[in-house]
């Protein structure tokens, strides 16, 4: 069994996402304020114009099923984070947004269309939530992270199915593509599709990163650091007497200058043996 | 046996209850169906009751069964095994299903394993199976049997259409748009299957790569081997491990590269120290794997392994364990090159002393074990010369007293001296002493052979002249296997000097040297 530490550790962007994919429909929810998320043409586009909806109905989900099937799959793709970066990661997801939302516009403008002239329109009714982002996502996923083990169920002598560690994500993603009926299927598949030609490289956006993104980030880990440092004085402090927190009181000094690798609190294992202070004592009185 | 006068039904409720109970015992059969009217579920609940071992052995197999069904799948088993085991007692019903899962499941599991797979998930077993069912057998199914298996179809058939009908609407797909083969294929090309794959390939396939687009003088030296075999190399020599991890997909990967894989001080400090460098690419997936057994939670990553002991105080005093490999330093992303260079150093320069140490206990140990086995050689060789010597020995001992009991049974057997007149030669013989002996052989009846007889017993001194030293035995057995005696000797006659064979063949007065009479002297022969 081959899976990812687990945790968030040096996996930012993976961490805000599930928070805001399980907080976002919670407040919603309690904030009554669901309504914001529901797209479809009949009276939301056609009667009162509420052409925002198009980029609110991928906000958020709706149905509790759905964000827990989402909250499991998102932590399943933080291994993509780390294969890719989270700075490129995010980059995909915005490159991936933009691109469904440009879909979702250019069908509801042909359905305006077909609608005035007065034809059948194909596609009424959108899904609400990032269904399209989960399925992009879920195509880097199968196009990147390797197959670690495979095994036969059912084997016969004529008859076995292979299937590998990944079917937990396959089946769960196609257990959140199901969910909505037919318009998420398709906006699953159409998800699925555009995150595939970009990584094939046939639509633009692979090289695409979000300008200033490493300003922000150094900002934003700069204030952490100092933050940091001061709880490990204030640490040190309180226990003088150990030497563990003797020795974590003079490291923060020697990482100071990495800014970039703070979050991941590398850890060197100290090679000069340090017994706790528990043992300390119990020694002494073995003796 | 009554077995003649039961009718159809009661032949093969027998038959029923012995396949069951797996006994060929038809007498005490009959007599418990006959003391239960020849119903079949009162006969078996009576024979497991009253039998023990039999009960033992039946709760065995229907554990295994239905655990080994549950495992199959959770919804239809169970199903059937309420239905068919109602109660959880088997044979209640007659049907083939159960005994197919109870009788082979008592000398192969894993026969009856597929054999109920095949029985109750149609799809997945061979066709002829599926129709032999349909044709045959499904008529002979209970009723709920019955419904297990129509409720199964309805399962199956949908999913099975939709499998169908994807395949060939894919197929179709792709005949129609050969782009996405294209695409399809450039997808798969960098898919890696962990199947089936080499690691010294995928290492030498990193290895190219890595040389293609970075270090062109190839001043890296990579190990050609997988992580495994890697760490073993590493414990096995004592030395660092420095384990990169590489995702070409990454954004800092060429720049972690450059900056710190290509830099000079880095490379020297590796050769400084003999670090053995071992890469994996995490899209292949033995990489992926060893950067989860790593904890890598940032790529790319350095990650130095070394053997490491750890002290421990105990109320005995201090005990080291014997030295593990494990991680010491961990770098994950990109950091600034001195700084990885620094803690690297840190690491080596304190865990160097250690390694040294372990080597040379290594070394050490090597050594006395080679003093060792070349002690036990020489001692093996010595005992070896010593139990040859012993043997020569005891042979040679043998080899005379066979020799002594050949003598004395021909002394046994010499006839006496022979005194007609004109029937005998006198033959008279020096031997080296100088003394000079004398005896009358028969012409006829002695060989040439019984001279050399009478010779070498006074040689040894049985005989004197014509008189026995000892007491004769006339008892002495033949000697024990045929022996070619070696006389140590050649009797030849004086004038002319001619050599007396030894022969037996040949009487003595046929042979002109001894016959009428024969002066001899013995020449001794020397090896």
């Amino acid at each position: 069994m081959s899976i990812p530490p687990s945790g968030f550790r040096s996996l930012p962007i993976s961490k805000i996402l599930i928070v805001l994919t399980a907080t976002i429909p919670l407040i919603s929810s309690l904030a009554s304020i669901k309504y914001l998320y529901y797209l479809s043409l009949s009276p939301f586009i056609s009667e009162y114009q509420q052409y925002w909806r198009i980029l609110s109905s991928q906000i958020s989900f709706i149905n509790e099923s759905e964000v827990l099937l989402a909250v499991v799959l998102l932590y399943q793709f933080r291994a993509v984070e780390r294969f890719i970066s989270s700075y490129r990661y995010l980059s995909m997801i915005t490159v991936f947004w933009c691109y469904n939302s440009l879909l979702i516009t250019l069908l509801i403008g042909t359905d305006l269309y077909l609608n005035r002239l007065g034809l059948f329109i194909p596609v009424d009714k959108f899904p609400s939530g990032p269904f399209a982002i989960i399925t992009g996502l879920y195509a880097i996923y199968k196009a990147y992270i390797p197959v670690t083990y495979t095994f036969d169920i059912y084997h016969t002598e004529n008859y076995k199915i292979t299937l590998n560690d990944q079917i937990l994500v396959n089946l769960l993603t196609l257990q959140l593509t199901l969910s909505q009926g037919w318009c998420s299927i398709w906006t699953g598949f159409m998800g699925y599709t555009v995150a595939w030609l970009v990584i094939n490289g046939v639509l633009p956006g692979l090289k695409w990163r979000i300008p200033f993104y490493k300003d922000l980030s150094a900002l934003l880990l700069n204030k952490t650091t100092s933050t940091e440092g001061a709880q490990t004085v204030a640490l040190s402090n309180g226990a003088a007497d150990s030497t563990t927190f003797a020795n974590r009181a003079v490291s923060p000094n020697d990482e100071d200058d990495d800014r970039n690798n703070i979050m991941n609190r590398d850890e060197d294992e100290d090679p000069a043996e340090t017994r706790p202070l528990a043992s300390q004592f119990l020694d002494t009185f073995r003796r | 046996m009554n077995h003649v006068n039961l009718t159809p039904s009661q032949r093969q409720t027998l038959t029923q209850y012995l396949s069951i109970v797996q006994s060929s015992d038809t007498q005490e059969a009959l007599a418990i169906l006959e003391s239960t009217h020849w119903n079949l579920e009162t006969a078996l609940i009576s024979h497991y009751e009253t039998t023990p071992h039999a009960n033992d052995r039946l709760n065995l197999i229907s554990n295994s069964t239905s655990s080994q069904r549950n495992a199959v799948n959770d919804n239809v088993p169970s199903q059937a095994e309420a239905s068919t085991f109602p109660g959880g007692f088997p044979g209640m019903s007659s049907s083939n299903i159960e005994r197919e899962a109870i009788n082979p499941a008592a000398n192969n599991t894993t026969r009856s394993f597929s054999d109920v797979i095949q029985r109750y998930l149609p799809f997945l077993s061979s066709i002829d199976i599926t129709s032999n069912i349909r044709n045959s057998d499904f008529a002979t199914l209970e009723t709920q049997s019955k419904v297990i298996y129509i409720i199964q179809w309805i399962i199956y058939v949908p999913v099975l259409i939709t499998y169908q009908v994807s395949s060939i609407l894919f197929v179709i797909l792709v005949k129609c748009f050969p782009i996405i083969r294209r695409l399809a294929q450039n997808r798969l090309g960098r898919k890696s299957e962990p199947t089936g794959l080499n690691p010294v390939q995928t290492a030498n396939e990193f290895i190219s790569s890595f040389q293609r687009y970075y270090d062109r003088t190839g001043e890296l030296d990579w190990f050609e081997g997988g992580y495994s075999n890697a760490l073993y190399v590493a414990k096995r020599d004592a030395r660092f491990l420095l384990c990169y991890l590489h995702s070409a997909e990454h954004d800092d990967a060429d720049e972690f590269v450059k900056e710190i894989l290509l830099n000079e001080q880095f490379k020297l400090l590796l050769k400084e120290h003999n670090v053995l460098l071992w890469a994996g690419d995490v899209e292949k997936s033995e990489g992926y794997q060893a950067s989860n057994a790593l904890e890598i939670m940032k790529y790319p990553s350095l990650v130095l392994l070394s053997l490491k002991t750890s002290t421990q105080e105990t109320p005995s005093g201090t005990t080291t364990s014997s030295p593990k490999l494990s991680v010491v330093s961990r770098i994950q992303g990109l950091i600034p090159t001195e700084k990885v260079i620094r803690r690297l150093k840190t690491q080596i320069d304190k865990l160097q002393p250690t390694l040294i140490t372990i080597r040379t206990e290594r070394q050490q140990a090597e050594l006395s074990r080679m003093i060792r086995q070349q002690q036990d050689q020489a001692y093996q060789e010595s005992l070896a010369k010593d139990q040859a010597r012993e043997t020569a020995k005891q042979e040679e001992l043998l080899k005379q007293q066979r020799k002594k009991g050949w003598l004395e049974w021909k002394l046994s057997q010499m006839k006496p001296e022979c005194t007609t007149p004109g029937q005998f030669s006198r033959i008279a013989v020096r031997l080296p002493s100088g003394a000079r002996i004398q005896r009358c052989f028969s012409k006829n009846e002695e060989t040439l052979e019984d001279i050399y007889t009478w010779v070498e017993l006074n040689l040894q001194e049985l005989i004197a002249g014509n008189e026995p030293l000892q007491a004769i035995d006339s008892n002495v057995s033949g000697p024990a296997g045929s022996i070619e005696y070696q006389f140590g000797f050649n009797l030849n006659s004086i004038m002319p000097r001619v050599k007396i064979d030894c022969d037996a063949t040949v009487p003595i007065g046929q042979c002109n040297g001894v016959s009428p009479n024969g002066n001899l002297v013995v020449e001794m022969l020397y090896q």
